[in-house]
């Protein structure tokens, strides 16, 4: 297969994502309820870290709810991307594809990436000054870049952990988990070091190298070595989710099921 | 109303609750709302505080408890009715002999009570393993606020429940609901973190007299006007419900679209 061919498969993979995602997220319900819901959320959590901790508390969990809202799109709804085919019967064509499935999956899965990204901006514009921290939203702004390559680590996670869970019809549940413990565990709202077993988890998932790497940017601190962490991790869970993905694509095939079952 | 009314009516709300207890069973969002939720909400709230005192672990417990029974009771409004359409009983609950709105009630009850259950059950055990010293006092009035809690989440899951009756977008609608209640509640975020203009719609919360009422009653006081509160807010919505589900499925039947969606 040629660049060319391949790079217009790739558009019309990438145009059929945005088009689900529309039909299941109108305009009008992700500007009344998708992004106010993360705004409150990380309002929410950012009056928490001050009725908690103060001042320092409100800055603290400031920047790590900002990336707990990446988790929305990321882990909890890109589950509906494989969950489709599921619904839809399609599955078997995908098999018949020229491109592997995980490929699909991961094309279409860019407009959760998208809101993501679009959530987290409209976060830190909104919640910072609201809460009287203009001069971290500025800084934020500036660091915003790491924001984006945590929604496309949470992404790959979400899409690894949604792939045992679509034969299961359990991608509410698995997706929904993995943002609960990511939230717990990836040192957002808990600084490290209080709870070992926390911190443990947190060292294989997403956001926690990413956030680490932002509160350095805040503190005038090197951080490129956390954003290499974040971005080994992303890739460890990418792989793993286009191992899974391949598996289950074979498998379908040798047992004559077609749908993940 | 004559006994024979009493008792048809009695099972009707009986048949309901152990419905809604059936598909509870089967429904992840019971287990996330009831058992994550709230272990990793306590979780961010205690373990970022260095040796919180009792009081402290007081009001975050019940705090915790009062939110996620929030969230519970919003995806369950939504569900009752999207679970009846996609059974395809709706319509005959509707024109049913008996009144649509034992139906809803029973269910809400039954959700409730299983909500209050596994978030109850949940926060001893967090608090347990966190080694969270707590008070817990006026163990009558603790029980009476506690049943309250109840009542209030079966009147509004039948006010919230007419809302999703009306519109597709369920899981979105519930996904907005829940962190305006969260923020304005004053559970975990106390009411003076709120900016002034955004304070006055927790006066109509009967959550936040409830928090106000429970965290009293565990430290052996008696708040009967935050007690009155909640009760006289309860009464409204139930009343509220009752008037707005009539009026709603009355439109939907018009318009044909009860069974649409």
């Amino acid at each position: 297969m040629s660049s060319t061919e391949l790079a217009w498969r790739a558009g019309v993979t990438i145009r059929t994502g945005f088009a689900e995602y529309r039909a299941a997220n109108p305009p009008a319900v992700v500007l009344t309820t998708t992004l106010p819901r993360a705004v409150l959320q990380c309002l929410f959590f950012t009056l928490l870290g001050r009725a908690i901790g103060g001042p320092e508390g409100a800055r603290f969990a400031y920047v790590g709810a900002v990336a707990l809202i990446l988790t929305l799109a990321t882990m909890a709804s890109i589950g509906d991307v494989p969950m489709l085919e599921k619904w839809s019967g399609t599955f078997y064509r995908l098999q018949r594809g020229v491109l592997q499935p995980a490929t699909t999956f991961f094309l279409r899965a860019l407009p959760w990436v998208a809101e993501a990204v679009v959530s987290a901006l409209l976060c830190i514009v909104v919640v910072g000054p609201v809460t009287g921290q203009g001069a971290l939203t500025v800084t934020l702004l500036g660091a915003f870049p790491l924001y984006a390559v945590m929604a496309v680590t949470a992404a790959a996670t979400g899409a690894a952990v949604a792939a045992p869970a679509v034969g299961r019809r359990a991608d509410v549940l698995f997706g929904n988990v993995l943002a609960y413990l990511t939230v717990a565990c990836c040192g957002a709202l808990i600084p490290p070091g209080r709870v070992a077993l926390l911190d443990a988890v947190g060292t294989v998932l997403p956001l926690r190298n990413g956030i680490l790497a932002v509160r350095a940017v805040v503190a005038g601190r090197p951080w490129a070595g956390h954003l290499l962490a974040e971005l080994a991790v992303g890739a460890g869970w990418a792989l793993l989710a286009w191992v899974l993905y391949g598996w289950q694509t074979r498998r379908a095939v040798r047992l004559g099921i077609d749908d993940f079952a | 109303m004559s006994a024979e009314r009493w008792l048809v009516t009695a099972e009707v709300v009986g048949t309901s609750m152990r419905a809604q207890w059936a598909d509870m069973r089967t429904s992840p969002l019971a287990y996330l709302l009831g058992v994550v939720q709230p272990l990793v909400f306590l979780l961010v709230t205690l373990t970022p505080q260095t040796d919180p005192p009792a009081a402290e672990g007081t009001r975050a417990a019940f705090g915790v408890l009062l939110t996620a029974f929030w969230g519970s009771t919003v995806w369950s409004a939504a569900g009752i009715l999207r679970r009846e359409r996609m059974q395809g009983t709706l319509a005959r609950t509707l024109t049913s002999v008996r009144d649509p709105r034992l139906v809803v009630l029973g269910k809400s009850f039954g959700s409730s009570l299983v909500a209050v259950a596994l978030v109850t059950a949940t926060v001893a055990g967090t608090l347990a393993l966190l080694r969270q010293p707590v008070r817990l006092d006026g163990g009558g009035w603790l029980l009476l606020g506690l049943a309250l809690v109840v009542l209030s989440g079966t009147g509004v899951g039948l006010l919230l429940g007419s809302l999703f009756v009306l519109s597709r977008h369920g899981p979105q609608l519930s996904s907005a609901l829940m962190y305006p209640v969260y923020l304005l509640g004053g559970m975990l975020v106390p009411p003076d973190l709120v900016p002034g203009w955004l304070g006055w719609p927790s006066w109509g919360i009967s959550l936040r007299w409830l928090q106000q009422y429970l965290v009293a009653a565990a430290g052996g006081r008696l708040d009967m006007p935050a007690l009155l509160a909640a009760g006289a807010l309860t009464a409204g919505y139930a009343v509220a419900g009752a008037w707005l589900f009539r009026r709603v499925t009355d439109l939907a039947r018009r318009q044909a679209t009860v069974e649409l969606y």
